[in-house]
């Protein structure tokens, strides 16, 4: 008992050390980016969570400097791939280069792309090609590189996240489905409000630039990653994801009304297992030890809005993906309900 | 997943029982309980005006059914049980122990508790020190809960106007059904089903039915009757009586012909004023004309003496005072008079209200005992005789009836007729038709003026519209009427007719 006792103590300061860095973290980008609080907390909760996040807005709205301010908070090597249509994979994995040795002799030696980081910024990632896109599958899920019959592995922790422009843009080319699967969570960054675009102003146009001071490494991520996993969720909570996603499918006889109008393929199991992660760590940096139906609910949306591919019908009708979600969020019940 | 939700359902719907059997015996699931028995009798305060609004709705349809197959006296029995089942059935729920799970899932949603107790009472699969570690946060959650602000005991406002009609139309219903009312404004089949019995029993072919509920109404009425004549003054016919035998012999003076004709009319408050007056007026009159006042006084207290001994000594009084020419004393004996005379007009008057109910309530006997085909030896001399002077059908005087013989309705007033199927020569002798063809009660009283019964003929009224002209009872106790002119009567006809409409 005294064991236990010392060691729910033990679990208490972890969660407390949990809530003050996760806190921190997120202060230290707030200097840097006006407003966008959620969009700033959700990032955070991606990193923490071991997830890729897509960050989607029209230029200038500050996602670069986001990821920017992440990659100096946290002690990450941080890479940036500026993606354009006539990028290569092999810009992005590393290539073999030949060397020449010593002795005389040339030998193949593999030169690490960008990809080799702890944090990358895929920056504007529908610019580029869909072979080029799918150069970071591999890496985004197995976080590993194969390279002419060669296997390497990335460093812990990896964290992709891609910037997007809206896909009705010029020159974008949509994400393939099997790659936006794989981010955790797709963001939208609005355009800030009047008194946001006032403190931008006055923060980005004067002598004074605010600086980011690094306040966790990337074994802390880690740590708090590991800890977010052993929150408990109640089994009806983990229910009511269930019931979240199968809404989402068409065929599915729960299915919601608009689900089946407009909806071509629901979210794929990674959509509940992103909900549960992102729960837990909503519900640590709440200060609890369980997950509520809240927590479900905050990262629905984000988890689920890029992994419904929507049929003609939908965009005939510029129906977005987050209509239907709020109506499946309505409807679903709760136990308790 | 499955393996979870299953687990949930091991958890959570196990089955209520009085005893909190399902909670742990843990501080956090002992805490629980009275929270969940504060929930569940919460839930059921919310849910108990519904459930009673349709119980009474039910139990008032078993009633209204009860009713209609003519059984009054199970309509309370079964009201009542039909409104006690729910209300049984809510005080048990109230008492239930609600499985732990529900009552931690009320609480989190009720007190935005972000699932911390639900979470503690259905597990988790997280590791030991963070179970204890969420365990703890909701024992701590738990203790800060106040089981009053989360679930008070208050009922809807419109529920409660809800439950309250349909208690209200519940308890009416009850009323109007055990008090008979019902089957005899509703109860349509009923009444022709009597009227064809008695039809029946007067042509011999089968006895009348014996209806309970008649049976029960007449001796109502004779107990409201016989309340009615403990209740009246035995002086007051006597005196009324003398006051008219007064105003005749005082009619006959000039000077106390205003005072005579006062009396003889039964105007006594009229009357006293008139004696007053002539007190006021002596001393203006000359001898001649006082000694004629004197003589008729005199004449007055000698006719009404046998009568009303009172009365008479304040006549002679006067009269004597007025022989002896002392003014004061006539005057002063004038005034006696005049408050004998009111005093004597509010006895009269008093008995005459309760004859009018007397009358009333007679009518409605004759009428029930003519639908139960009953004969009542004994109570006829009183009842069917007063009935002649009610057939007036003076409905203020019917309410006061009804109010006197306890409420109990009195729609089936033969006086204003009913329907009646079956041939003319099966009306009894106190029973004929109106000009509407509608059946109608004229037992005629003898009065002291000497007016006699007179045994109407019948006349068949063929079918038609509504007439202008009603048959009705005068106040002299006979059947008056006039001649319908507009109806094709048969020739041969009409000097019945002209008998029948015409004055005795």
């Amino acid at each position: 008992m005294s064991t236990a006792v010392n060691g729910s103590e033990a679990t208490e300061q972890l969660a407390h050390g949990f809530r003050d860095q996760a806190a921190a973290i997120v202060d230290e980008v707030g200097k840097l980016i006006v407003g966008q609080r959620e969009i700033v907390r959700d990032t955070v909760v991606c990193l923490i969570a071991g997830g890729n996040v897509l960050i989607e807005g029209v230029p200038g709205l500050g996602k670069t400097e986001l990821v920017r301010a992440l990659g100096r908070a946290i002690d990450l090597r941080f890479s940036r791939i500026q993606f354009t249509p006539d990028l290569m994979p092999a810009d992005i994995t590393g290539t073999n280069v030949v060397v020449d040795g010593t002795d005389g002799q040339r030998t193949f030696r593999f030169e690490p792309g960008p990809v080799f980081a702890n944090l990358v910024l895929a920056d504007e990632i529908n610019r580029a090609t869909p072979k080029t896109q799918a150069a970071l599958l591999e890496a985004m899920q197995e976080r590993q590189v194969s390279v002419a019959r060669e296997v390497h592995v990335l460093d812990p922790p990896f964290f992709v996240m891609a910037t997007q422009n809206p896909i009705e843009m010029e020159g974008t080319y949509p994400l393939p489905e099997a790659q936006v699967d794989r981010f955790m969570f797709k963001l939208v960054v609005d355009y800030p409000t009047a008194g946001e675009l006032s403190e931008i102003l006055e923060r980005t146009t004067g002598a004074a630039q605010p600086g980011v001071a690094q306040v966790a490494t990337g074994d802390d991520l880690l740590a708090m990653g590991a800890f977010a996993r052993r929150l408990a969720i109640a089994p009806h909570v983990a229910s009511y994801v269930v019931d979240l996603v199968k809404s989402t499918h068409p065929q599915d006889p729960t299915a919601h009304q608009l689900t089946r109008q407009y909806v071509r393929y629901g979210c794929s199991p990674r959509a509940a297992q992103a909900m549960v992660l992102a729960a837990k760590v909503y519900a640590m940096l709440d200060g609890r030890y369980n997950v509520g139906f809240d927590d479900i609910r905050a990262a629905a949306r984000p988890a689920m809005r890029h992994r419904l591919l929507l049929n003609f019908e939908a965009e005939a009708d510029a129906v977005p993906a987050d209509h239907i979600l709020d109506a499946i969020l309505m409807s679903t019940r709760q136990a308790g309900d | 997943m499955r393996v979870e939700v299953s687990l949930l359902k091991a958890r959570g719907v196990s089955r209520p029982a009085f005893r909190a059997t399902a909670y742990g015996s843990d501080a956090f699931e002992q805490r629980l309980i009275p929270l969940a028995r504060r929930w569940q009798r919460h839930r059921t305060l919310q849910s108990a005006p519904r459930v009673l609004a349709v119980a009474s709705g039910l139990a008032l349809l078993v009633v209204l059914v009860a009713a209609g197959f003519g059984l009054p006296r199970l309509v309370i029995a079964l009201s009542l049980c039909v409104a006690m089942i729910p209300v049984v059935a809510l005080m048990a729920r109230a008492l239930v122990a609600p499985p732990p799970l529900s009552a931690a899932l009320a609480y989190d949603r009720r007190l935005a508790m972000f699932e911390r107790l639900s979470t503690a009472v259905a597990g988790s699969r997280a590791d030991d020190h963070m179970r204890d570690l969420q365990r703890r946060d909701a024992l701590h959650a738990l203790a800060g809960v106040n089981a009053a602000f989360a679930f008070p005991y208050r009922l809807p406002r419109g529920d409660l106007a809800l439950v309250a009609v349909a208690v209200a139309a519940l308890a009416i219903g009850t009323l109007a059904a055990t008090t008979d009312v019902l089957p005899r404004i509703g109860g349509q089949a009923r009444v022709s089903a009597l009227a064809e019995s008695l039809e029946a029993a007067a042509d011999g072919e089968a006895p009348a039915l014996a209806d309970p509920a008649l049976m029960a109404q007449i001796d109502q009425i004779r107990a409201a009757m016989d309340e009615l004549e403990r209740q009246r003054d035995p002086e007051a016919a006597p005196a009324a009586l003398a006051a008219e035998a007064a105003g005749e012999a005082l009619r006959r003076t000039a000077e106390g012909r205003r005072l005579g004709r006062a009396l003889d009319s039964g105007d006594f408050q009229a009357a006293s004023g008139e004696a007053r007056a002539l007190g006021e007026q002596i001393s203006g009159m000359n001898s001649t004309r006082m000694d004629e006042l004197a003589e008729g006084l005199r004449e007055a207290s000698e006719r009404v003496e046998s009568q009303d001994e009172g009365l008479a000594n304040q006549f002679r009084a006067a009269a004597e005072a007025l022989e002896r020419g002392q003014l004061a004393d006539a005057r002063s004996a004038l005034a006696q008079l005049a408050q004998e005379i009111e005093a004597v007009g509010t006895t009269v008057e008093a008995d005459s209200g309760l004859q009018a109910q007397l009358d009333q309530l007679a009518q409605q006997l004759a009428d029930a005992e003519t639908l139960a085909g009953a004969n009542t030896p004994g109570n006829e001399g009183t009842s069917l005789g007063d009935a002649a002077s009610a057939a007036a059908g003076d409905a203020q005087a019917e309410a006061g009836a009804e109010a006197a013989a306890g409420s109990q309705g009195g729609g089936d007033s033969a006086a204003s007729g009913r329907a009646l199927e079956g041939t003319l020569e099966t009306l009894a002798p106190e029973q004929r038709l109106n000009i509407d063809g509608q059946l109608e009660i004229v037992e005629i009283k003898p009065t002291e003026e000497g007016a006699e019964t007179v045994e109407r003929p019948v006349l068949e009224i063929g079918p038609g519209g509504p007439s202008g002209y009603e048959a009705s009872a005068g106040d002299r106790g006979f059947a008056v009427g006039r001649p319908d002119v507009a109806r094709n009567v048969p020739l041969d006809m009409l000097p019945m007719l002209d008998r029948y409409f015409s004055e005795p």
